[in-house]
């Protein structure tokens, strides 16, 4: 309570000002509202006595009176008579308070228990500005400054160090524990013939009472809270996991789920409360609903803290954080309290199943998923363009977005529990679960009656227990304590957010990986959540097949699905320098820090026929290439352009669609071996419009095929459309206005399309069939 | 009738806060409220009644010495209960040689001889008080003598 408080004059004040004299002197006890100074201004004052109807304004000299907003006693004044001041941001006096209101808790100083409240008045002054972070995990509304805050850390550090542990931010949901609602768990549990018995066995449960959502305005009778049975698989091995980090760190939870969920959740996997003890944070009390943030716990130093997660888009990619992979043990459920943050459909997540069946179900499920989600975006777009009304037709998600920061919205909040209990009912209600299980083991009984494959040694069972990420970030966790401590020991000041990630970076250096047939169509790979957790590690990322390129990544290969172009055309230009390797090699480097052996996991199958590639395409690849490397060199003067379309796409209601379009759009062209005029911009996107162009020949993974063959069906339909739309690119006076015209117009073909979808999958289908044989 | 009248005010009254008179813990005589005569809103099929009753009703004040029982301890202080009431005391005003111990489970502020945490009876006294329209906020001390951790 030492600590001086500087009085700088209040934005009221006219500046310039000149001090005409100082009321006090060094030592004075001085009263809230004292007049310290008196000080000279000037101001501008019509003549009264001028006739005229706009009078003159003539400059008036006037003299103003400076209060002192606080009580104490002056301890030093920094003014002199005749001094000029002409900003805020000088510091007139230093006084000393009896009390400087550090702490507050509900408008109180919780340290002389005044009320700060009251004792606001007119001259502006705000003490509640001077207590604005709030560090405790609870919601209690406790404030403090800066200065307490880095106080207290600094206690806190001192006493870990001592200890010789640090901190260690855990997240829940699919990082320790994966939960679902899906009532099937139960049944399974209560049913030992099932051939999931054995897995599911050992899933707890809890029920959480949860109170209704009331809609803003509500008057009529109180609703029923609902209940609702949570399931729980605990990531094997957790428990020797929490036991061996409590040595080393201090943990804590934070997790998106609401509050009761946390501790029922904490009751499970510390059931006596020794590793985490009351530091749980969860949204209630998280400030924001799509973003974690450290500064929330730690607002001064975050040098010693780690956080594991298994999103890195929520922490911003914070240079703390340790990406791990996701835990998926109830197939296709995902995270069931990230309902309301962006959707990361069709993007990969986590490594494929072990075993082949339950891979190729969830690819079901996807493509499911991918056209249902199809079809809603284009019924959406059909009321939008009835009602013309976007802000309320557009995503759910994007709302929350559009309204994010806004913590105390009432409205957000509502939407967002909304959001989440609809995916709990519907996942209550469809059963996935129960749904997947079935599918398997049709897919059973028809490759039993067929030939003797090697799915036969496969038990029936959707739910494996087979995930040893923990181990690896066992390790991973002592290597950056060892680090950290030993640098300690060095003499240093260690910090973390520089460790870590230096640590990283020089993991997996030297690689140089290209993906193909993973990222999406119309997705920037540099947004691409995998593509920036490989950058951390020092992996290089690339677009094109080159001889630089050390690994491509691409998923497994079946008799129907064979490897993407970029895989064939690796195979045959590089047979040797790049190793072709599945998803999960990529996953085992990431999640271990080092280089895997990629013994196991190089694609190859039986049948080389599906690697054959045609000279012709590797020559149309290679000129592709050059063209792009001359469009490189003018792309800097397009950027303008770029700019003008990232601009159109933000205003968009719906950023995926937009691409999406484009995409369209730009396979229209292709496909019409207008090269030439191909538009530079879209350059970064143009190969996997390649890639989709030349399924004409060949066979390329599923999605794709099925993307291109519904953008060619298009383009019959609006071929004269087209040419319009090309010579507009042309002449690339194309104004946003227009555009929006024009896609406008794509989407009224899309939504007849649509209809046609399934039955352009079954001709397709047939189409590989042919192909195969 | 006015039996309904009685329980509605039961149930809106009992156990709220108002800023004017503080918590109204129970009210009194709920059996012979004087219920006075109904009057119909215009405009609405509503009808007011003004209701007289007497009430146990408590209200914090700056200097009062209460007895609390711990509910959360951090490392800014400690919250303890007082009844309806919620009284924060932190650090500066915990004696000296009380030094918070994270690691305890739960965590606690512990001295030489004596210890509190979660549960634990302290008697503090109240060094402020602000009161919302229907919440009371207060801040407590137990750095004066013969105030602290009381024996069950």
């Amino acid at each position: 309570m030492s600590e001086l408080t500087a009085i700088k004059p209040h934005q009221s004040i006219p500046f310039p000002i000149i001090i005409s004299s100082i009321d006090c002197n060094i030592g004075d006890q001085i009263t809230k509202h004292f007049p310290i100074f008196k000080y000279r201004y000037w101001d501008y004052q019509e003549d009264p006595d001028s006739s005229d109807e706009t009078p003159i304004k003539s400059r008036v000299e006037r003299i103003g009176t400076f209060e002192s907003p606080i009580e104490g006693e002056i301890k030093k004044i920094n003014i002199n008579l005749q001094d000029e001041i002409i900003s805020q941001e000088t510091e007139l006096f230093l006084i000393k308070e009896a009390c400087n209101h550090s702490v507050q808790y509900g408008g109180l100083c919780a340290l002389c228990g005044k009320s700060l409240e009251e004792e606001k008045d007119y001259s502006g002054y705000n003490y509640e500005e001077r207590a604005t972070i709030e560090m405790s995990h609870d919601k209690s509304g406790l404030k403090i400054s800066f200065d307490e805050a880095a106080k207290i850390e600094h206690s806190t550090t001192d006493r870990l160090t001592n200890e010789s542990k640090l901190i260690l931010v855990v997240d829940l949901d699919q990082t320790v524990i994966h939960a679902t609602v899906d009532p099937t768990v139960g049944e399974w549990q209560s049913d030992p013939s099932n051939p999931n018995y054995k897995a599911v066995k050992d899933v707890e449960k809890f029920c959480l009472e949860e109170d209704p959502i009331v809609p803003i305005g509500w008057t009529g009778p109180k609703l029923q809270s609902t209940k609702c049975w949570y399931y729980v698989k605990i990531r094997p091995g957790l428990n020797e996991f929490l036991s061996n980090m409590n040595e080393l760190y201090e943990m804590h939870i934070y997790t998106m789920a609401t509050r009761n969920y946390a501790l029922a959740i904490a009751k499970i996997i510390d059931p006596e409360g020794k590793y985490f003890g009351d530091r749980i944070l969860s949204r209630d009390e998280s400030g924001s609903l799509t973003h974690k943030n450290l500064k929330r716990l730690f607002p001064v130093d975050q040098s010693m803290v780690v956080i594991i997660d298994d999103r890195g888009d929520v922490w911003q990619w914070e240079s703390n954080l340790i990406k791990v992979v996701p835990y998926d043990f109830f197939v296709g459920i995902g995270d069931i309290n990230s309902s309301f943050l962006p959707k990361k459909s069709g993007q990969l997540m986590g490594p494929t199943k072990r075993r082949k069946s339950i891979a190729k179900l969830e690819m079901n499920q996807e493509q499911e998923q991918e056209e249902k989600q199809q079809k809603q975006k284009q019924k959406q777009k059909q009321k939008q363009k009835q009602q013309t009304i976007t802000s309320t037709t557009s995503p759910v998600y994007e709302r929350i977005l559009e309204l994010g920061g806004g913590e105390d919205n009432k409205n957000l909040l509502l939407e967002q529990s909304l959001t989440r209990n609809q995916s709990i009912e519907q996942q209550q209600h469809e059963r996935p679960l129960a749904k997947l299980q079935h599918d398997l083991e049709q897919m059973h009984e028809k490759s039993s009656d067929g030939s003797v494959s090697s799915e036969e040694d496969e038990e029936e069972n959707l739910l494996f227990d087979d995930d040893n990420e923990l181990q690896s970030l066992n390790k991973t966790l002592e290597n950056i304590h060892l680090e950290y401590y030993n640098r300690y020991k060095a003499g240093e000041q260690p910090n973390l957010t520089e460790i870590i990630p230096n640590m990283k970076s020089k993991c997996l250096q030297g690689l140089t990986i290209l993906f193909s047939g993973i990222i999406p169509l119309g997705i920037n790979i540099d947004s691409a959540d995998i593509v920036i957790w490989c950058k951390q590690f020092g992996v290089k990322v690339v677009n094109e097949v080159t001889s630089d390129v050390t690994h491509v990544v691409c998923r497994d290969i079946s008799d129907d699905i064979g490897p993407t172009f970029k895989a064939r055309l690796t195979k045959k230009l590089y047979p040797d320098s790049i190793k072709i390797v599945n998803p999960d090699w990529l996953f085992s480097c990431l999640s271990n820090w080092e280089k895997i052996d990629e013994k196991d996991y190089l694609i190859s199958t039986s049948n080389p026929k599906l690697w054959t590639i045609k000279d012709s395409e590797i020559e149309r690849y290679k000129k592709l290439m050059e063209d792009k490397e001359k469009l490189k060199d003018s792309t800097s003067s397009t950027t303008t352009a770029i700019d003008a379309i990232t601009d159109f796409e933000y205003n968009y209601d719906d950023f995926e669609e937009a691409n999406q379009e484009v995409d369209d759009f730009l396979a229209g062209l292709t496909d019409e071996e207008d090269e030439d005029m191909r538009n530079p911009i879209i350059a970064d996107e143009e190969d996997e419009e390649e890639e989709g162009s030349t399924i004409n020949n060949g066979t390329n993974s599923f999605i794709q095929n099925l993307y291109s063959n519904k953008k060619r069906k298009m383009e019959y339909q609006n071929e004269s459309e087209e040419e319009e739309e090309e010579e507009e690119m042309k002449k690339k006076s194309k104004t946003n206005e227009q555009d929006q015209q024009d896609q406008q117009d794509e989407q009224d073909d899309n939504e007849e399309d649509d209809d046609d979808l399934e039955d352009l999958e079954k001709e397709l289908l047939d189409g590989f069939d042919d192909l195969n044989e | 009738m006015d039996q309904y009248l009685r329980d509605k005010l039961l149930s809106d009254v009992e156990g709220t806060c108002t800023g004017q008179f503080g918590y109204i813990i129970c009210v009194l005589d709920s059996h012979q409220i004087d219920v006075g005569k109904g009057r119909i809103i215009p405009g609405s099929g509503m009808a007011e009644f003004e209701v007289k009753y007497r009430a146990v009703v408590w209200k914090p004040f700056k200097g009062e010495v209460v007895d609390a029982v711990v509910t959360t301890v951090n490392k800014m202080g400690f919250f303890a209960d007082v009844g309806p009431l919620s009284v924060f005391v932190s650090t500066h005003l915990i004696p000296s040689d009380m030094k918070f111990n994270p690691s305890a489970n739960p965590p606690a502020y512990v001295s030489p001889d004596e210890n509190i945490e979660k549960g634990s009876r302290v008697r503090l006294k109240i060094v402020g008080t602000r009161t919302d329209v229907n919440e009371i906020y207060a801040i407590g001390s137990i750095k004066e003598d013969y105030l602290g951790p009381s024996p069950m």
